[in-house]
């Protein structure tokens, strides 16, 4: 179907976040999608601050930018429950895979155009994703990013129902 | 390796985008000994458009006959794109032809209930049924799926037509000229990221 599919491998976008649905997306990625020789790639989008201003309609407005020790300490947070929860699994599997962890802007549509672009960079077969039916501050950022995935995605995406 | 026993539900209609999303499937998700189901809503509301009256309450006996040729169509349309284009190493297909008692949005209710009874692993379907200027961000069936299934749904992009925007929000399976532009486009957007980003940029 896609040129070059015949002699490379297929990369999978996967996108997560430190809630338990990733776990979900993960597991059903490794056990439904995956074959042998298939690279994983695990984005995760680092909300800009933890302090942020949003309007009474729950828009976002803008946020508090933290300072460089607090910013320094979320990456490696970030860095570490990826490394916990998924890189040692991918490992002990034996499958290659890449991280990405990028600081999310203000925006939450330019999430979601970052990771369709980022599944189009990498020629996803698909991108795996969690919709969560109701959305909470802290999910505030993935929940939306998949909705605008679905719409804007060139890629195949892959929506798992997680509560 | 031990052969598999999923159920694979793949939602096809008459279009070049089901067909697409059914080769995705084929080609992507599809594993030996897993078993393919083709699933067909014909919505009532199908024979009004065919017929030509308006979608009012139907005498039922009225519609016997235009159900049944309705259902002939998908059986033929089902084999022409779908039965035929699949490589003979795969098992046949079970093919599902259901009619739907309302409207559009209950071809997802069908969708996910026939899902839930064949503990399918997902349901794989086009992003689009009626196309983009009809539907523009998500087909109505896709939405409701995507907002209601409790399994995973796979939404396969539909491309866009010749009359796609000047902002370049295409699928491009189109080469040349225009993925240049949308490349430029994509790079654009990556360099004015970048500026507001503290963390390092992928490759």
């Amino acid at each position: 179907m896609s040129e070059g599919a015949a002699n490379s491998h297929r990369n999978i976008l996967l996108t997560v976040d430190e809630s338990p649905s990733s776990d979900k997306v993960f597991e059903y990625t490794v056990k439904n999608l995956y074959r042998q020789g298939d690279v994983v790639h695990i984005l995760h989008v680092i909300a800009p601050s933890r302090r942020l201003v949003v309007t009474p309609d729950m828009g976002l407005e803008g946020v508090i930018e933290d300072d460089e020790e607090t910013k320094r300490k979320v990456e490696e947070h970030a860095q570490e429950f990826i490394r916990e929860r998924f890189e040692k699994r991918l490992e002990t599997l034996r499958i290659p895979y890449q991280v990405d962890i990028v600081r999310g802007c203000v925006d939450n549509d330019s999430i979601g155009a970052l990771v369709c672009r980022r599944a189009e960079g990498i020629d996803a077969v698909a991108v795996v994703m969690a919709k969560h039916s109701r959305g909470t501050i802290k999910e505030f950022f993935i929940g939306s990013v998949t909705n605008y995935a679905c719409h804007h995605c060139k890629q195949p995406v892959l929506v798992l129902h997680c509560d | 390796m031990e052969a598999s026993d999923r159920v694979l539900l793949i939602a096809v209609d008459d279009s070049e985008d089901s067909q697409k999303a059914f080769m995705w499937a084929v080609d992507n998700l599809y594993r030996e000994g897993d078993q393919i189901h083709l699933v067909h809503v014909v919505p009532r509301l199908a024979f009004a458009a065919q017929y030509g009256v308006p979608p009012v309450d139907f005498v039922p006996a009225a519609e016997n006959s235009s159900y049944e040729s309705a259902v002939q169509r998908a059986e033929q349309f089902i084999i022409d794109r779908f039965v035929r284009a699949l490589p003979v190493t795969i098992k046949s297909p079970v093919v599902h032809i259901i009619k739907s008692e309302v409207d559009t949005e209950s071809v997802g209710h069908v969708l996910c209930k026939k899902a839930d009874e064949l503990d399918a692993i997902g349901i794989v379907m086009a992003s689009h049924n009626k196309g983009r200027m009809a539907e523009f961000f998500l087909g109505s069936v896709t939405q409701y799926c995507t907002h209601h299934s409790k399994r995973p749904i796979i939404i396969v992009p539909t491309p866009n037509s010749s009359s796609s925007s000047s902002k370049g929000g295409g699928g491009g399976v189109s080469k040349g000229a225009i993925r240049n532009r949308e490349q430029q486009q994509c790079q654009q957007q990556q360099q004015q990221q970048r500026r507001r980003r503290s963390s390092t940029p992928f490759a």
